[in-house]
């Protein structure tokens, strides 16, 4: 059985477990928004992990779960936790929302089976050049990248690539955007910020899912093309296949990051080369699988219900 | 040799290894911690095959290449911004956060306290991580659990409580609650672990050191603490609890460190 958590109407979610009922495998749904009224009882003996959780009905034992897929969210933020009007939020239901979520990213942790993805692997997205290094330590190029807090570097930097491009290195998202020469860089000083040679071509969105590969290359004229529908540009999207040794370093990387899916920002140049830019451990893969036709979710549910 | 040593000015194990490297002569031992850092100048580069490169520029000079580091530093958000929205603050604590992690993996094992996941100097485990990691490496693990109810899922009979088995403690309505639990302990040790040697008052058998050490080798941690337990009618000495960023700061432990760090700058 497979056991889906978070929230239910998130795309992601909500494509698995469509595509789990499609398929006929038995699944199980922890809707975070309910959380509070949901129970849930791990034990460490002699024989390892056991548990079971209450959603909703009778207990189901930990063990007969075969895989989780969760996207779970700061509790804090969810609209049951929050002041309504002048009437503070209930601090009980929040405590015990935090206890059961707290204990579940615990499961997460240390559940045997299969689980996408564990909290702990999502460790490499806090800091990009970080997992830059993981990335070319598997054979995949990434771009020649500068992080400074001097803006002389900057200016040096620019003139040995011509055309660089600034974005954060941490897990906060950012909107890539192109460096013009002259532009003021005082900001720089107070934070190191990177930079990094842009490489022209067309931006491949790789998801791995175990071991499956589904490729989808992007048409954009944007700098950022998750933005550039909201610039005004035009984003188009087909199913496309990676030269085989691509495709396998994407799947060592994905692994070596203790990922069991991911979601992977690649560039095929003009002359064929791939650049990674990085590895997104916890992918809102469905924009590409409605956009690109790809099957992620229905690979993504036989993979948790261990059916191959 | 020239020694990095990081952490805040009062940590004891930062300040005894550096007076010992001092004693032992021969060193050039540089002391900063993370609002020293976040003062450098900063060059960090990045080839497309993965040559990465880092300068950091201070009063002591160039830091980023030094023979050896002990890192003791604790969580970026010590990084103040004065001045800054809360927006902003939280936006450069994580951005540093992401460029201390990068230094820091990209020096390997000159490390001692290397970054791990998103922890500066870890790992940071959770309980239960820290549980399977031990029985994976060999350790028995002491019975324990969790219940986010124990009107539905009661702890069992004799059970002692041990709350930080739940991340966040709550009352689960009338009558209820949520609670962390583990078998009663008759007795309890700590092991203290600096590279190969193992340090305690107790000795739990060789099994139980070898078991220990791979612990470390697989948290990729030479400096790690445990605390192991006996229940109830069990001569088994039963892992309890990690900390990977234990206090070295005297006698033999504290001499092991200095060797390590020796040994680590060769």
């Amino acid at each position: 059985m497979i056991l889906f958590a978070g929230i239910p109407s998130e795309s992601p979610i909500a494509l698995a477990i469509a595509a789990a009922e499609q398929l006929g495998l038995p699944h199980v749904v922890l809707n975070q928004r309910h959380a509070a009224h949901c129970q849930l009882r791990l034990d460490w003996g002699d024989a390892g992990l056991s548990g079971a959780i209450t959603i909703g009905g009778s207990p189901i034992d930990l063990g007969s779960i075969t895989g989780i897929y969760a996207r779970m969210n700061d509790v804090g933020v969810l609209p049951e936790h929050r002041a309504r009007g002048r009437a503070p939020p209930d601090a009980a239901a929040l405590h015990r929302a935090q206890a059961l979520c707290g204990l579940f990213d615990d499961l997460l942790e240390v559940f045997p089976g299969c689980v996408v993805n564990r909290p702990s692997a999502m460790g490499s997205n806090m800091s990009k050049p970080g997992q830059a290094q993981a990335i070319t330590a598997h054979g995949l190029k990434t771009p020649s990248t500068l992080i400074t807090n001097d803006s002389e570097a900057v200016r040096a930097f620019q003139a040995e690539h011509g055309r660089i491009i600034y974005k954060s290195i941490s897990a906060v998202r950012s909107i890539v955007h192109e460096w013009q020469p002259g532009t003021d860089l005082a900001a720089v000083a107070r934070l190191p910020t990177q930079f990094q040679a842009m490489v022209p071509g067309v931006n491949i969105r790789t998801h791995v899912v175990g071991d499956a590969v589904f490729a989808s290359a992007i048409a954009s004229d944007a700098i950022d093309y998750r933005y550039g529908e909201r610039q005004g540009h035009e984003t188009q999207m087909q199913a496309t296949e990676l030269p085989p040794e691509i495709a396998e370093r994407c799947i060592a990387l994905t692994r070596a990051l203790g990922l069991v899916m991911s979601g992977i920002d690649l560039k095929r140049t003009p002359d064929g080369e791939f650049y990674c830019f990085e590895v997104n451990p916890s992918p809102a893969y469905s924009y590409f699988e409605e956009m690109a036709g790809q099957p992620i979710s229905s690979t993504l549910a036989r993979l948790l219900a261990g059916v191959t | 040799m020239r020694a990095l040593i990081l952490g805040h000015a009062l940590d004891p194990t930062a300040n005894a290894a550096a007076a010992a490297l001092h004693q032992r002569g021969g060193w050039q031992v540089i002391r900063h911690d993370i609002a020293g850092l976040a003062g450098a100048r900063w060059h960090q580069r990045l080839a497309a095959d993965g040559v990465i490169t880092t300068r950091i520029e201070t009063a002591d000079g160039d830091i980023g290449a030094c023979d050896v580091v002990l890192n003791r530093l604790g969580s970026a958000q010590a990084l103040a911004f004065p001045g800054w929205s809360p927006v902003d603050r939280a936006y450069g604590q994580a951005e540093w956060l992401a460029l201390l992690l990068s230094w820091l993996i990209a020096l390997g094992g000159r490390v001692i306290g290397a970054p791990a996941g998103s922890e500066l100097c870890g790992p940071a485990n959770r309980p239960w991580l820290w549980m399977a990691a031990a029985a994976r490496a060999g350790l028995v693990v002491h019975p324990g659990g969790a219940t986010t109810s124990i009107r539905q899922f009661p702890p069992p009979r004799g059970s002692a409580e041990r709350p930080e088995l739940l991340a966040a403690a709550a009352s689960a309505g009338p009558g209820d609650r949520a609670t962390g639990h583990a078998a009663a302990v008759v007795a309890q040790c700590e092991l203290l672990l600096v590279g190969d040697a193992v340090f305690g008052g107790v000795d739990p058998g060789p099994a139980v050191r070898a078991a220990a050490l791979a612990l470390a080798a697989a948290q990729r941690t030479p400096l790690l603490a445990l605390t192991l337990a006996q229940a109830v009618d069990d001569p088994q000495w039963r892992f309890v609890a990690a900390d990977a960023a234990p206090v070295v700061a005297e006698g033999a432990p504290l001499a092991a460190l200095a060797d390590l760090l020796q040994a680590r700058a060769a």
